[in-house]
């Protein structure tokens, strides 16, 4: 199993006046393929900070972070955008679907990006929509849909052009239990059948349960295992 | 997704948004376009002639005068003779105006031209031939002369009666150029007959009422040209003191005439005008970038590269662009007769379709997209998708200094425009309401044509003095507002000998004072019983002391000096006051060429009819009767359009800025819609939330106006300087400007800001 993910030393900090704001403090934080992280912690822990400096949306402000072997912050904007379109899935909290298109427009937008063929577009996203039992609504708006549908496209766009790697930032915290349950069941079928790398930020424990491994982040620092209530760790 | 399909698509999602960005644009370009057409129209002017580039005109002037129109007839036969580099000379002058055929008569004006005139333009003759050396009796008519006279039969070999008379046509040739400064008698019903037909006074030095031309063949030598036939005349007649002016045709029109004043002024407007239309146009269309900043976060999160995300908007700014400038042309396509109302001049819709037309909006559809799209370009290179797609992206500081900016600048050209508007309408209603020094309102006049009537002139004079509703009735060569006489060669006791001025006269009868209601300073007016001339203020000013009794001596004649009138502003009333003298009509066969009619008041329309009614019965014909007042207020009527024009468009610069203060504040209220929300539950009041809303945009506009009064200041000072009146610019104005900017300005924001403070804070609050 190879290294996918290697953060060394990394800080997060906003300067304002003579102070610095630390958002995480000295992470070390490394990821193997295959694996299914959730990264825990409080609100305001710097959970959503880190899964951005991880994909590439953000940059620490002082560390090293290696993305596949390649050192992540000395890389030109042109390779970060390759890495996002050939590497990394993003499926946001807040979906963000864009409102002004269909659902397989949607979807298949990626793959637009990625130069892929017409033809071969369309299969792919027909399996796609196939797998996700959403082809009926291909042609519908995103307000046309309920949440938990919208979340399902987002999921499915994040996949569609097969990165290896798939960023969840609260995946499941617009929707029900119900709707919830299935988006993670899909999650852990993705990692197990298909050997995609997830990590998911979340709050619910029940969620955690998912993955294969938990880390936790409090007051910025980054610590292995889930947190108890005083403090301390349990593994 | 196809561009088309994804531009139609967010057309649709920001509907409001991109109707107001686009009114501003498509206005601006419509004007713009407008102004194009216009402006190339009067840089034709007098290009329709062929031989256009090598045609010179003669014009006589005395020192320090403005020249003439024409020369006198024996320049252009003279140089003809003489000089080597002139190919044709040819010259041409009013001959008659009505023309009769059988029983009918047309009022068609008859020129008489010297033979080489078609070639000389480069006239062509479709039917028939011009008439060459030698024939005294043919005649050349224009298309339509031909068509009013003769409708669809060939004209050729028929005969045509005038006054001086009888023609036989032999040729038709093309209308003259709609624009020209080429005979201007008449439109294009023209008929020309050989000017050497009558010989007598073709040789004279004197009599500058010929317009000529010359053709050389060759530009190279026309400064040396220029300089050696300035001196022609006085070489023929010393004591004439006439020099010849020379100049290109081509250039008459705007140099000559001056209107290339007038074609830089809207030349100007059109560029500020399309300026604040494009400034508009890019504010709110980056403002628009920026609320889409979300979508613009996820495009590149999803893969999308920095130069996929700038092609791709610049693509949509083209198609919006372009949707506006085809908006515009269609505007301005249908507001063609009204501009050339606004403007003075008659257009035809398809004077729009040309070739410059597009260009210019090629132009501008690249510049457009170029500006709009440089603030994209920059914002995503500092680009930060995680803040952005947490929705902490708000538009950077730096760019609201920048739109701030815009606004000013914006309305700093607003603010002037309607500083200025206001000045020049003054300016306006000051001469309207100015004394001429004769009673111009109660005027109706009959302008005698031929001979026929001009025998018959106090005939009619007679007879309608009989008429009740008429109080005077007054025989005289020429009309307060167009005075055409004038001589050298007067002299006076003691006058310099070394001065030679030029002076005015006006030839009339003895009801002269009581038609015009001419007051008189000292003296008296002629009589029957007593002759005499009557001198204007200039003219005494000239002889000095006490002129009555005194004499003023012509050649052979000596006039006595009977009287002083007093403020008499003949002609254009912005001219210096000229020296002039009213004297009786002196010849035994007087040249005579119009009579006056004083309506009894109030009753100048019945007067009008009566005068048209008795004069057709005298003459035997129709005659041309005017109405005064008109004609004054023509002097008026390009000062009047001037302010038409720049009211006009200071409105519509008022209304640009205006729309795009909207959609900046529409664009803001949106942004701060959750803010709003916030500070209302906590307490704030609709009026404390109002404040917050619009003082933003306030301290913009004041500073504009802060900055707009001197530099309309300064413009109008420049501007009234051609002026010998000059109204006061006062403090009052530019406060009317302002109070006026504010309201307009306030309503606009308020518009738009009310809604928002309004709004229940359970719609702005609720979470997404």
């Amino acid at each position: 199993m190879e290294t996918m993910i290697e953060l060394k030393k990394v800080d997060k900090y906003y300067k304002s006046r003579f102070q610095r704001t630390f958002i995480l403090k000295n992470v070390d934080f490394t990821v193997n393929e295959g694996e299914f992280v959730s990264i825990m912690g409080p609100s305001g822990a710097g959970k959503s900070t880190l899964l951005n400096i991880i994909g590439m949306l953000d940059e620490p402000s002082e560390g090293e972070y290696f993305f596949m072997g390649n050192p992540a912050h000395k890389m030109s904007e042109k390779d970060k955008n390759l890495c996002h379109r050939n590497y990394i899935g993003f499926i946001f909290q807040a979906y963000h679907l864009l409102e002004d298109m269909t659902v397989y427009e949607n979807i298949e937008m990626p793959l637009v990006y990625k130069g892929v063929k017409g033809k071969e577009r369309k299969a792919i996203v027909a399996d796609i929509l196939d797998r996700f039992n959403i082809v009926a609504k291909q042609d519908l708006f995103p307000e046309q849909l309920s949440g938990g549908q919208q979340q399902l496209v987002g999921i499915a766009r994040a996949i569609v052009a097969k990165p290896r790697l798939l960023l969840a930032d609260e995946p499941t915290g617009n929707l029900h239990s119900e709707q919830g349950r299935q988006i993670m069941e899909l999650l852990k079928k993705l990692n197990q059948e298909e050997g995609m790398t997830i990590i998911q930020v979340t709050h619910s424990e029940q969620n955690a349960k998912y993955g294969t491994r938990i880390v936790n982040i409090m007051d910025g620092y980054l610590k292995e295992g889930m947190a108890t209530v005083e403090g301390g760790l349990k593994l | 997704m196809g561009i088309l399909k994804s531009f139609l698509r967010s057309f649709r999602t920001n509907r409001q948004a991109n109707w107001i960005n686009m009114l501003g644009l498509v206005t601006g370009l419509a004007c713009c376009l407008l102004i194009v057409m216009w402006v190339l129209k009067e840089v034709e002017t007098d290009r329709g002639f062929k031989n256009i580039d090598r045609i010179v005109t003669l014009q006589g002037y005395h020192e320090g005068r403005s020249p003439f129109f024409g020369v006198s007839p024996a320049v252009a036969t003279a140089l003809k003779q003489e000089r080597p580099e002139v190919e044709k000379a040819a010259r041409i002058q009013s001959a008659a105006r009505t023309v009769k055929r059988e029983t009918e008569s047309y009022n068609v004006s008859v020129y008489d031209a010297d033979y080489d005139l078609f070639d000389l333009f480069g006239l062509e003759v479709s039917e028939g031939r011009p008439f060459v050396p030698g024939e005294k009796d043919r005649c050349v008519l224009t298309l339509s002369a031909a068509k009013v006279i003769f409708g669809d039969r060939s004209p050729l070999n028929e005969v045509l009666e005038t006054e001086v008379g009888n023609f036989i046509v032999c040729g038709v040739m093309a209308d003259l150029p709609r624009r020209r400064t080429v005979a201007t008698q008449g439109r294009e019903e023209i008929i020309f007959i050989p000017m050497e037909r009558n010989m007598e006074g073709l040789g004279s030095w004197y009599n500058n009422s010929y317009e000529s031309y010359v053709l050389l063949k060759s530009m190279e030598g026309y400064v040396k040209f220029s300089e050696e036939v300035k001196n022609r005349a006085m070489e023929a007649a010393p004591e004439n003191e006439l020099y010849i002016k020379t100049g290109l045709l081509k250039e008459r029109y705007l140099y000559g005439f001056g209107h290339i004043g007038k074609v830089y002024l809207m030349g100007w407007i059109a560029l500020v005008i399309l300026l604040i239309a494009c400034i508009n146009f890019v504010n709110l269309s980056t403002a628009g970038f920026s609320r889409s900043a979300v979508q613009t976060g996820l495009r590149k999160v999803v893969g999308a590269s920095r130069i996929i995300l700038i092609v791709g908007y610049l693509c949509n700014t083209f198609l919006l662009v372009l949707l506006s400038y085809l908006l515009a042309f269609a505007l301005a396509y249908f507001l063609v007769p009204l501009f050339g109302t606004i403007i003075g001049g008659s257009f035809k819709a398809y004077d729009l379709v040309r070739p410059e037309v597009f260009w210019i909006g090629g132009i501008m559809l690249v510049v457009t997209t170029a500006l709009a799209g440089i603030y994209p370009s920059l914002y995503l290179s500092s680009f930060q998708p995680a803040k952005v797609l947490k929705g902490k992206y708000a538009a950077g500081v730096s760019s609201a200094r920048i739109r701030q900016g815009l606004v000013v600048l914006q309305f700093v050209v607003s603010v002037t425009l309607v500083i200025c508007t206001l000045i020049i309408s003054k300016q306006i209603r000051m001469y309207r309401t100015m004394d001429l020094g004769y009673n111009w309102e109660e005027v109706v006049y009959v302008s005698l044509r031929n001979q026929a009537q001009r025998d018959k002139a106090f005939v009619l004079r007679d007879e309608l003095m009989k008429e009740a509703g008429v109080q005077a009735v007054s025989v005289s060569n020429s009309i307060p507002t167009s005075v055409f006489w004038n001589g050298v060669g007067f002299t006076w006791e003691g006058k310099d000998p070394t001065q030679n001025p030029l002076i005015s006269m006006l030839y009339t009868d003895e009801n002269f004072q009581r038609t015009y209601d001419i007051h008189l300073k000292e003296g008296t007016f002629f009589t029957e019983a007593e002759e005499g001339i009557l001198v204007n203020g200039k003219l005494e000013e000239m002889i000095g002391g006490n002129v009555v009794g005194k004499y003023l001596i012509w050649g052979e004649r000596k006039l006595k000096i009977i009287g002083v009138v007093g403020e008499f502003q003949f002609n254009d009333y912005k001219d210096a006051q000229e020296p002039l003298f009213i004297s009786p009509i002196l010849e035994q066969k007087p040249w005579v060429g119009c009579l006056s009619v004083k309506a009894a008041g109030g009753k100048l329309g019945e007067t009008y009819e009566l005068v048209r009614k008795r004069a057709k019965e005298i003459f035997g014909e129709e005659p041309v009767v005017r109405f005064l007042d008109r004609d004054v207020e023509y002097w008026v009527t390009s000062e009047h359009q001037s302010a038409q024009m720049v009211s006009f468009f200071s409105v519509l610069a008022i209304v640009i800025s205006c729309l795009g203060l909207f959609g900046l504040a529409t664009f803001m209220t949106d942004q701060k819609r959750k803010e709003i929300g916030i500070r209302r539950v906590n307490g704030a009041k609709v009026s404390e939330i109002l404040w917050l809303l619009n003082m933003n945009f306030l301290k913009p506009v004041l500073i504009s106006f802060l900055i707009a009064c001197p530099l309309a200041y300064y413009f109008m000072s420049r501007w009234l300087e051609s002026y010998l009146q000059r109204t006061e610019m006062s403090w009052w104005i530019f406060c009317i400007a302002g109070a006026l900017t504010v309201v307009v300005t306030l309503t606009t924001l308020l518009w738009r800001s009310v809604k928002a403070a309004t709004e229940n804070p359970v719609h702005s609050l609720k979470n997404e």
